[in-house]
């Protein structure tokens, strides 16, 4: 996919390559010119939109651009993989649900590891702290609604809850060098359009945000592409295939879609911290009430799953 | 009439349906086979994130005082569903119906709330054989 494209490849370094240019200024007059010349035809050839473009040629790669204007909600409930969900129809994982990455064995003990936690009765979740989603659980286990803001140069979703956002660079950058990479809530996006398609590659996301409330965890090192686009006027699909080299025997394959809502819905913020009664205390979530007794901690509350 | 009274619903497959209300904690605490439906007087109604919460003080019939709490979605999401921070008010007489906590405390997650004048601030479903609040 974007490995063969002309737009930056996963892995490649950022910017110039590190050796010292001796070029006459006269020399370096003249290839600017070539480049400002040719920078709007190749980045419209290869999909990506330099930033500084002039303001009548910046519209007209806006107006190629597909419309995903509005608020949009996700499909189908807040487990990440819908296709492999234990089991359908939740509108967030409950205790025992799961889905089906393609763990190796150590992963997957892992995974069973929290499945049983939960089952116990202890219904932790890493964002009931107030830290964020973090990716790729914000495409599937985050809820609406988002919005998407398509720009030539980059692409950005927004979400209302905690004021969470992806930024996602199609100006033709690359990621930063692999020495160089560090684990962030969203990491490094990278993208570039193909015809409706945006094509997008992400890396550098942190391993302490599972997929979703049912924990089911992944390393730093994983590799995202998506496609987004719409396939009808109001269905925008995320096709998304990730890579984990350390806890997949093979790549995960999970298709999302978000339903366009009405554009003038309210939409304000979502603050965790503002007043929050659900501490995580020795592993447990909590729910502090008024008239709690003093020093009263929610120990576990053991959950017996639903006949499948 | 204020009164307190506690039901035990199989709801079977009921799927939530609302992302309007999704909380930032696992729905575990809750029992969502069980309704307990709760008649008071409101004492605060807090229109804060990430939850809002409303207090209630309810009366059982040998006179006994319980404040009740219930938990709700984000401002934002009871605005979606048209419940404003004004949609209540100190001393409003109540019915709420509600998933309660499984260890026992007093309180649950909000499904739905009556005035009295019969006005009806709806959040989550409520399934269809729990006992209708009575006006």
């Amino acid at each position: 996919m974007i490995e063969n494209s002309p737009a930056p490849k996963p892995g490649q370094p950022h910017g110039a390559n590190g050796r010292r240019s001796f070029m006459r200024p006269f020399l370096l007059g003249a290839a600017l010119l070539v480049c400002s010349t040719l920078t709007s035809s190749l980045a419209q050839q290869s999909g990506v939109t330099a930033f500084g473009l002039g303001q009548a040629e910046r519209a007209k790669v806006y107006a190629s651009l597909p419309n995903w204007s509005g608020l949009w909600t996700p499909i189908g409930g807040l487990i990440f993989d819908l296709a492999t969900a234990e089991p359908k129809g939740h509108a967030t994982p409950q205790p025992g649900d799961r889905q089906y990455p393609p763990y190796n064995a150590e992963w997957e003990a892992k995974y069973k590891a929290k499945l049983d936690r939960s089952l116990a009765g202890y219904f932790t979740d890493t964002i009931t702290g107030c830290l964020p989603h973090g990716m790729p659980r914000l495409m599937g286990g985050m809820p609406g609604p988002l919005e998407f803001v398509v720009t030539p140069e980059m692409t950005f979703i927004l979400w209302e809850y905690g004021s969470q956002h992806r930024r996602i660079y199609t100006d033709g950058r690359r990621h930063l060098p692999e020495e160089d990479r560090f684990p962030s809530w969203t990491g490094h996006s990278i993208g570039r359009w193909e015809g409706d398609t945006l094509v997008v590659d992400t890396v550098g996301m942190r391993d302490d945000t599972p997929y979703d409330r049912s924990g089911a965890p992944h390393c730093d090192q994983v590799h995202l592409i998506e496609r987004m686009r719409l396939v009808d006027k109001d269905t925008l699909e995320n096709d998304m295939t990730i890579e984990d080299p350390v806890a997949f025997t093979r790549p995960w394959h999970v298709v999302r879609r978000y339903r366009r809502i009405p554009s003038d819905t309210f939409v304000s913020d979502v603050i965790c911290l503002e007043s929050q009664r659900s501490p995580v205390i020795e592993g447990q979530t909590q729910f502090i009430l008024p008239n709690d007794p003093p020093g009263y901690i929610l120990g576990p509350v053991p959950v017996t799953p639903k006949p499948k | 009439m204020r009164k307190l009274a506690s039901a035990a619903i199989g709801i079977g497959g009921l799927v939530l349906c609302a992302s309007s209300a999704v909380s930032h904690h696992s729905e575990a605490m809750f029992d969502p086979d069980k309704v307990v439906t709760v008649s008071g007087t409101v004492t605060e109604f807090q229109y804060v994130s990430p939850h809002v919460w409303l207090f209630v003080l309810a009366h059982d019939d040998k006179g006994a005082e319980t404040l009740w709490g219930f938990e709700s979605g984000s401002p934002s999401s009871l605005m979606r569903a048209g419940i404003k921070k004004t949609s209540l008010q100190l001393g409003d007489e109540v019915t709420v119906q509600a998933h309660p906590l499984r260890d026992g405390r007093p309180a649950g997650q909000w499904l739905a709330v009556t005035k009295s004048d019969g006005t009806a601030l709806a959040l989550r479903p409520v399934p269809a054989s729990a006992p209708r609040p009575a006006n």
